[in-house]
């Protein structure tokens, strides 16, 4: 007896044929899965997270949840900041009504104190004789600030990564980083995946859902996602009107991106190691998420679009479709990028999608994730982002507009892509030099390609 | 004309059952009143809706002045505002963040906030108005 919702999609080709495809119910959880014990879960408590905004906490405790525990983040009357288990181990409390003292904090119930590091100060109704503050702690995580944002390790005590500290808070000389913080209810890896799919830019923010980006989106790109040290660029390569147009965005593993602004509008040449959004997608739990981190304000950015740092805040950010506080209707004739991921389901279906050669990069990005983390089940530690003779991480998401040279035939697809590719590693080649060095490097490369044209790039 | 009910001590649904787009402000006396006022664009209301809580407000502030400009009135003659919010718990804190900048923190203007299931057009907030013919 054939059983309809028993068969894999794809086989029957038949038109109305929705009974014989129904879409095949997913279990897939390797990749997806965020708690503790669970093997992606474990892989991402080797990292460090940002999951707050430093300017919301203010003089009371806040509840967090973060990789699907329930914690209590605050700064204690010494400035010192606590990111506990939620619950007080003592009757189970929450400590969100804690009284934040001098010094740690203060269960509200029966006064137990902790510390910022989860030892217990005191515990006022028991004996003198009592050997609970020498024989349990409350449980406690790192945490540590940065361009606004607090960051929590939440992994092995003993294998406490360096925080990162990124080189794309420094180029150009007047970037402004402002913090922002937005709430996505879907698992943090299609928001990756969002990032890791630039023909999406194409279609959703230009061709099909409106003009979300500028006009030079229209243009279908050839796709290329070449591997830098620790992740891939996911990159688009476009001849817009007399221009090649490379937009490439970084995708470092497990969860950090950086994405050029969308409003270039390919008017003049340009080279620009400078990203619009620096960001982090942070599980909340399986099925909710944020992404988060800071926009940079400069003139490059601000010259093609205007913003303020009012722009960004917790649930703000100057780009249509990125809430689901719009109108539904709206949304409809106008979706955006939280109406396309979200839609995708809590937690992506993924045995039911028919992946196309658009989706290199998301496959790439899923296989990287796979082994990286089977690499901690194994007890091999993960790639980290590493600060190297206190000099910076490098980054590598770039855009570059060139005039292309006059008589060449771009109808050579393959030769557009491989143009982009060289172009785009070359940054990875003089990551030696500072980041406004090496856009001056990139840009005499550039034009040498140029120059060498119908030849090519080597 | 606005029609409240109320569900229950904190939730109160509007329906506003004159026209959507109102573009008066109406006087009884010296007294005038503009209520309902929404964050859509008064010359094409298909526009769509800012998507921030920040934006709409300062879109029906910008909606207010030109209402009030059409009658030869002014910020300063604004008596009362009454604030209507959608997702009251999410969007309080961040309109009272920016409610100086929409009202000034000179002028003295009676407000209250008030939290409500939905509002036309799915907007986040609204606002009614009461404003005195002569400073």
């Amino acid at each position: 007896m054939s059983d309809s919702s028993q068969k894999s999609s794809t086989k029957d080709t038949r038109p109305y044929s929705g009974y014989h495809n129904r879409p095949v119910q997913s279990s897939e959880d390797f990749i997806t899965q965020v708690g503790p014990g669970t093997p992606g879960g474990e892989y991402l408590r080797r990292y460090w997270h940002p999951f707050l905004i430093a300017s919301e906490l203010k003089e009371l405790p806040i509840p967090v949840r973060l990789l699907g525990e329930d914690l209590v983040v605050f700064r204690d009357l010494s400035g010192g900041l606590g990111l506990l288990h939620r619950h007080c181990i003592h009757r189970g409390t929450s400590l969100e009504y804690g009284i934040v003292a001098n010094k740690g904090i203060r269960c509200c119930y029966h006064g137990w104190h902790f510390d910022v590091d989860g030892r217990v100060i005191d515990t006022p109704a028991e004996p003198l004789s009592s050997k609970i503050k020498v024989n349990f702690v409350q449980g406690a995580y790192l945490i540590k600030e940065w361009m606004g944002l607090l960051f929590a390790y939440m992994g092995p005590v003993d294998k406490v990564p360096e925080l990162p500290i990124y080189d794309c808070v420094d180029n150009p000389e007047d970037n402004q980083p402002v913090p922002f913080r937005m709430q996505v209810p879907c698992n943090w890896v299609q928001i990756v995946e969002n990032g890791a799919d630039p023909i999406h830019n194409a279609y959703l923010h230009a061709i099909v859902a409106g003009q979300q980006f500028s006009e030079a989106f229209r243009v279908l790109p050839q796709l290329d996602f070449p591997e830098t040290p620790l992740g891939f660029l996911s990159m688009a390569t476009r001849k817009v009107g007399d221009y090649i147009f490379i937009r490439a965005s970084d995708i470092i593993l497990p969860n950090f991106g950086q994405f050029p602004n969308g409003a270039n509008r390919v008017e003049k040449q340009s080279v620009g190691l400078r990203p619009f959004l620096t960001r982090w997608s942070v599980p909340v739990d399986d099925q909710n998420s944020f992404y988060m981190g800071f926009a940079h304000l400069n003139s490059y950015n601000s010259s093609v679009r205007k913003m303020s740092k009012e722009d960004f805040g917790v649930d703000r950010i100057p780009f249509i479709g990125q809430t689901g506080d719009r109108p539904y209707f709206e949304r409809q004739r106008e979706p955006g990028d939280y109406d396309a991921v979200v839609t995708q389901g809590a937690v992506a279906n993924r045995k039911s999608e028919h992946l196309g050669t658009t989706d290199r990069g998301v496959v790439l990005f899923r296989r990287m994730l796979a082994k990286a983390i089977r690499d901690t089940q194994e007890g091999i530690q993960p790639e980290k982002p590493m600060l190297y003779s206190n000099s910076k991480v490098k980054t590598y998401c770039h855009e570059i507009v060139v005039k292309a040279p006059a008589g060449v035939d771009f109808s050579d697809s393959q030769k557009l892509a491989e143009f982009g590719r060289s172009a785009a590693l070359s940054f990875v080649e003089f990551d030696h030099l500072s980041p406004k060095e090496r856009e001056e490097s990139v840009t005499k490369r550039v034009q040498d390609m140029i120059n060498a044209w119908p030849v090519g790039p080597k | 004309m606005l029609g409240l009910l109320v569900l229950s001590n904190f939730l109160i649904v509007v329906f506003n059952m004159s026209n959507l787009f109102l573009e008066k402000i109406v006087f009884a006396g010296e007294v005038g009143f503009l209520n309902g006022l929404l964050p859509i664009n008064l010359s094409d209301p298909k526009v769509f809706l800012p998507e921030s809580v920040e934006e709409q407000s300062r879109q029906i502030m910008r909606n207010l002045d030109e209402l009030m400009i059409r009658q030869s009135l002014k910020r300063e003659q604004i008596v009362a505002v009454q604030v209507f919010l959608k997702d009251f718990h999410r969007f309080y804190a961040r309109f009272e963040a920016i409610a100086s900048e929409l009202f000034g923190s000179e002028i003295s203007i009676s407000k209250n906030v008030v939290g409500v299931v939905a509002l036309p057009r799915d907007a986040l907030i609204s606002m009614n108005f009461v404003i005195r013919a002569n400073l």
